[in-house]
């Protein structure tokens, strides 16, 4: 018997990352606190991946395959999608914590990774259909998928991580200079591994073999100027993202910001296309019009993941990130509960006033949302905080409390 | 049992759920096999009615009557 290793090694990790985000690691109790029901809805999808494999490897008619494809794809996107109607609030629960200060909860960082990756292996996926002179569909090779898994781990979990240790270090009034960095260096190398491995999967090669694909001579100034112009837009996005007002932006600065990344992100994708093909390629609507639909179609499933659904994902992890935070000062000793209280009460009072007025708000509904135990014991804690502050940060709470009560 | 164990006795049992599947539906060799994509969802997604999604946010839904 011919064993085809390389899907087993892909179906592997799949399994594993399914396994990791479902285990109940806290018990099974509560488990519907910490993976809400909607959470492992969309993982359960997860492994539809192999369905698509089988469907590109089967031989099927081509006209089978182009109509079967579309139902798979609409899967693989509507279970990102779901995911955000993942629930994140009074979401704290005892016993997932990794080191005294973090919580293991990939419900809050999975769903605007996974919409960010879909939403790029959709729009390349679209792109490489619309692309052909007559309507082809994408093969496929589980080598390519392996590699691409690295570039996916890179991606949601390892940039999901730091991008939340980041935000808890902000959050209490330290602002390490190289978390921008590390945020841009992991999605730009994320983003290599990811195309070049997703490139190889559906082009149905093996990445690095001698017959796998080689960047071409021709045109590689241009594909070397599509993947470094994108690389340093999305360095500058990073540099732009630090003016706005964490919590406070408005829908024009977080739909601007993702659409400057998905510009980024697309000219990082042409330019991988590009190099690997060595000429320009655009849709070929005159010789391939059923292609240029199945491919637009695509590409624009995966222009909502990014545009529409991920701002609304991020949002929630945010106020998430603080419901936790909120609920993990409860469960510290009381002199570490007043170091964090302290951290995070003047960092709240040194912001501009509606940034201010936020933060308190959230703090406030975080608070309501822990049992009554947990948030006499935060409100003991935040009052002995209050009476140390100097009399200007006080004042400007205060402010920011008057402007609730007001709203 | 430890969680260690634990995990790695769930993570050979979805591994094993999965290659099965995937082998289930590469031997079918046929546009039909397909059917084994919805059987494989529709046991999950109907547990996941049944149980899950009679909760909200982890509290049960009561019988309002």
């Amino acid at each position: 018997m011919n064993v085809e290793w390389s899907a087993v090694l892909g179906i592997g990790l799949i399994s594993f990352v399914v396994t990791l985000m479902l285990f109940p690691f806290a018990g099974r109790a509560k488990y519907q606190q910490y993976r809400p029901a909607t959470f492992v809805g969309g993982v359960l999808f997860m492994p539809l991946f192999i369905s698509i494999a089988v469907t590109l490897q089967a031989g099927w008619s081509l006209t089978e395959t182009a109509l079967i494809l579309p139902v798979l794809f609409v899967g693989f996107w509507g279970s990102a999608a779901w995911l955000i109607r993942t629930p994140t609030q009074g979401s704290f629960v005892r016993g997932l914590e990794v080191g005294s200060r973090l919580n293991f909860r990939p419900d809050l960082i999975l769903p605007g990774g996974v919409m960010l990756v879909k939403g790029i292996i959709l729009i390349g996926v679209g792109m490489l259909i619309s692309f052909q002179d007559a309507l082809r569909l994408p093969q496929w090779n589980w080598w390519g998928f392996v590699l691409a898994f690295f570039g996916i781990i890179t991606i949601i979990p390892i940039r999901g991580v730091a991008k939340m240790l980041a935000r808890r270090s902000r959050f209490l009034g330290n602002s390490p200079p190289w978390q921008g960095t590390i945020r841009w260096t992991l999605l730009v190398v994320g983003l290599a591994v990811l195309l070049y491995g997703f490139l190889s999967a559906f082009m149905g090669v093996v990445p690095f073999a001698a017959d796998g694909l080689r960047p071409r001579a021709e045109l590689a100034w241009l594909a070397v100027a599509l993947v470094g112009g994108g690389a340093a837009s999305l360095a500058v996005r990073e540099i732009w993202k630090r003016s706005l007002l964490e919590g406070a932006e408005t829908p024009l600065q977080r739909f601007s910001s993702n659409l400057w990344m998905l510009v980024s992100v697309w000219a990082y994708m042409y330019g991988f296309v590009v190099l690997f093909m060595g000429r320009i390629m655009s849709p070929q609507l005159g010789s391939n019009p059923g292609g240029v639909l199945l491919g637009g179609s695509l590409f624009g499933f995966g222009v909502v993941l990014i545009l529409i659904t991920r701002p609304i994902a991020l949002r929630r992890e945010l106020v998430g990130t603080i419901n936790i935070m909120v609920g993990m000062l409860a469960a510290l000793e009381k002199e570490a509960r007043w170091q964090m209280m302290v951290g995070r009460i003047r960092t709240i009072a040194s912001y501009p006033t509606n940034q201010c007025t936020w933060h308190v708000g959230a703090m406030f509904s975080a608070l309501g949302s822990l049992p009554t135990i947990d948030r006499e014991r935060v409100e003991a804690t935040r009052d002995e905080v209050m009476m140390s502050l100097s009399s200007q940060e006080r004042q400007a709470l205060m402010v920011a409390m008057d402007q609730l009560q007001a709203a | 049992m430890s969680t260690s164990v634990r995990f790695v006795l769930t993570y050979v049992a979805v591994l094993t759920t999965m290659l099965t599947w995937w082998l289930a539906m590469k031997q079918a060799a046929t546009i039909g096999s397909l059917a084994l994509v919805v059987v494989a969802y529709a046991v999950p997604v109907a547990a996941w009615w049944a149980v899950v999604a009679r909760t909200r946010d982890g509290q049960t839904v009561h019988d309002e009557r």
